[in-house]
């Protein structure tokens, strides 16, 4: 059994098998918290991080978490947004999926091809079909927006694509959505290194823990 | 004024909550003490980016 202390002693925690309480918090904010029985942390992480995480997820419309390694969309937010754990494992399935050349899983909607926008002046290239008449009409020219897959298609640089359709449907919100989602990343992170070496007091015994020890007592 | 309530800015705010939230409480295990780690931390948050958000308003208004 590992324990923590503190610097001066005044806090110990009982972190049981830390590289489980790691993994656990890694898989589910808190989790590895509850492990080690450390039940007020743990439900202070799990709902500050997965709220912070499910609020971006829905202001990016469930699009802003993938992995996408092609030319042109580098995902690195990916990299920290996937330390929220489970969540977005559905992510990593897409991305295994598409680097085996399968149509996306969780199918969300369709869009119109490059080459056939729709037929009706002023539409935006790759919008989403909507009419069942559409869908028929397209059969399998249509292209699937799977549920946290990777912008379907090649992305460049100079024309069209989905990610461009994502970005102006979504607008300021596809930057801001994936701010809060890669911040619930980076928190997991302090998190998981909570449930690995207990709390960060380095700085106890400074003049400011001092005052608060004063006046506590 | 109304403009920026309903601004992007406004996100500041619970993403800031948030960070100071998780970052007070991996500092300490005794509530009292985690309560105050939290309110510094949001202080010191608040006024760093305020502090980034006047320079570049100034830059801004300068800068033609």
């Amino acid at each position: 059994m590992v324990f923590y202390e503190s610097p001066k002693g005044s806090v110990k925690v009982e972190l049981g098998n830390r590289y489980l309480a790691a993994l656990y918090a890694w898989l589910l904010p808190g989790a590895g918290h509850f492990y080690q029985r450390r039940y007020t942390k743990g439900l202070l992480f799990s709902l500050t991080i997965l709220t912070t995480y499910f609020v971006g997820f829905w202001l990016g419309d469930g699009r802003v978490v993938y992995a996408s390694w092609k030319t042109n969309d580098v995902r690195w937010q990916f990299v920290v947004q996937c330390f929220v754990g489970a969540p977005t494992f559905p992510a990593i399935i897409q991305a295994v999926n598409a680097k085996e050349n399968v149509a996306p899983l969780w199918i969300r909607n369709y869009r119109y091809p490059a080459s056939d926008p729709g037929g009706k002046p002023g539409t935006p290239a790759f919008s989403r079909v909507t009419d069942p008449k559409e869908l028929t009409r397209l059969a399998n020219r249509k292209i699937p927006d799977g549920f946290m897959a990777a912008p379907f298609g090649p992305v460049t640089t100079t024309d069209p694509d989905v990610l461009s359709a994502w970005h102006a449907e979504l607008g300021h919100n596809f930057d801001i959505a994936t701010l809060y989602t890669f911040i619930a990343g980076l928190l997991n992170l302090l998190v998981i290194y909570d449930a690995f070496a207990g709390p960060g007091m380095f700085f106890e015994g400074s003049e400011e823990d001092e005052d608060q020890d004063k006046d506590e007592s | 004024m109304s403009q920026l309530l309903t601004s992007h800015f406004m996100h500041v705010f619970p993403l800031v909550a948030a960070a100071s939230i998780v970052y007070g409480a991996t500092r300490d295990e005794r509530p009292a003490f985690i309560m105050a780690h939290i309110l510094r931390s949001a202080i010191w948050m608040l006024v760093f980016l305020g502090v980034i958000m006047v320079v570049l308003f100034v830059l801004g208004w300068w800068i033609p």
